[in-house]
């Protein structure tokens, strides 16, 4: 379920909190009340990475094996 | 080290600071601008630095860090109760890690790599070159993606209790902190978004929020039919299957565990 709206309402019985969801399967909407709320922005590529190709579009793997190249041959243990 | 006077008489004789641990420090050239390795990134870097400097790495390294302190959501609570001191290093000042007379800090932040001539360029244009290069950013993670909750989240005093976990404004933690011991009623929903997500490393601490919310519960401070809901688009919480399979399994012991409580974990997937 995808995270959609958060809606806080102030009644005669105190504070309501309500967050909507979207199935991406059947398309329904589904709202629950909640206490608290924590979110997790979604998370991108940083700057410094763009229009290079040193990683996947993923940011998981270094895709420019380079790296790992230079990173074993060259630290320099004496 | 020996102390003597102006006639050549022996004062006193003290122990040479690090002598015994290998030898004379070398100190680093403040100056310099080749590294034998160059850090880009967060605590793990840092730490890094000191697992090297430990070993007694011969060469030059540099660390580099915009950020003087660094603070992870799952730690609020955990740090001020002080029960999770293996963690106590990860909200330490970068440069505290690690001894910075024999390797660098700078901090400056990375705008650029060129990994043809094995060169970084700092946002103040100062250029750094290095033999191996070691990346440890992380991804970008700003609240933007929930245009909906921007008004929800500014309050000082948090009675929304909607909260981000962005960990790089100083006002947004302290906020963070504060709804921590707001929680008393309903349940604690947390929504994880869509992959990549840097979640694989550090999101695995809201597994700690029932051990948290079961001293309110046990104290008849929290209703007892509150349940901890988790809640993600995709179908898996992690993208490693056998990460994946770790934490459903420990999930599901939680839910045993979590009955005698009558705290759940309800983990909805999209499919669900």
């Amino acid at each position: 379920m995808q995270l959609v709206n958060v809606e806080i309402k102030e009644t005669v019985n105190g504070t309501r909190r309500y967050a909507t969801f979207i199935d991406l399967k059947t398309g329904s909407n589904v709202v629950m009340d909640f206490g608290t709320l924590l979110l997790t922005p979604e998370q991108k590529t940083r700057e410094l990475y763009k229009g290079t190709d040193l990683i996947d579009k993923d940011v998981i793997n270094i895709k420019n094996k380079f790296f790992l190249i230079i990173f074993f041959k060259y630290i320099p243990y004496y | 080290m020996r102390v003597n006077s102006k006639n050549g008489k022996e004062l006193i004789k003290i122990s040479k600071k690090h002598m015994a641990g290998g030898g004379k420090v070398k100190k680093i050239d403040p100056n310099l601008k080749e590294f034998d390795i160059v850090w880009v990134g967060g605590i793990n870097s840092a730490n890094m630095i000191k697992y090297f400097q430990h070993k007694h790495f011969h060469g030059t390294m540099a660390g580099f860090n915009p950020n003087s302190k660094f603070y992870y959501q799952h730690l609020y609570e955990y740090i001020i109760s002080g029960n999770m001191k293996s963690y106590k290093y990860s909200a330490m000042p970068f440069s505290s890690n690690y001894d910075i007379g024999v390797s660098k800090s700078g901090r400056d932040s990375i705008r650029k790599i060129i990994p043809e001539k094995n060169q970084i360029i700092t946002d103040k244009g100062e250029t750094y070159s290095y033999k191996s290069l070691v990346l440890n950013t992380g991804l970008d993670q700003k609240a933007d993606c929930y245009p909906f909750i921007k008004n929800l989240v500014t309050d000082d005093f948090a009675k929304t209790r909607v909260f981000i976990q962005d960990t790089s404004s100083m006002p947004n933690v302290l906020r963070n902190s504060r709804i921590f011991f707001m929680h008393k009623d309903g349940d604690f929903l947390l929504y994880l978004p869509k992959l990549p997500s840097r979640r694989e490393a550090y999101d695995h601490w809201y597994l700690a929020l029932d051990s948290y919310l079961s001293r309110g519960v046990l104290s008849e401070a929290l209703n007892r039919g509150m349940k901890i809901r988790v809640i993600t688009p995709e179908n898996v919480l992690f993208k490693f299957p056998f990460a994946n399979e770790i934490i459903n399994e420990e999930i599901s012991q939680r839910t045993m565990i979590g009955n005698l409580i009558e705290i759940f974990y309800l983990i909805l997937f999209n499919f669900i």
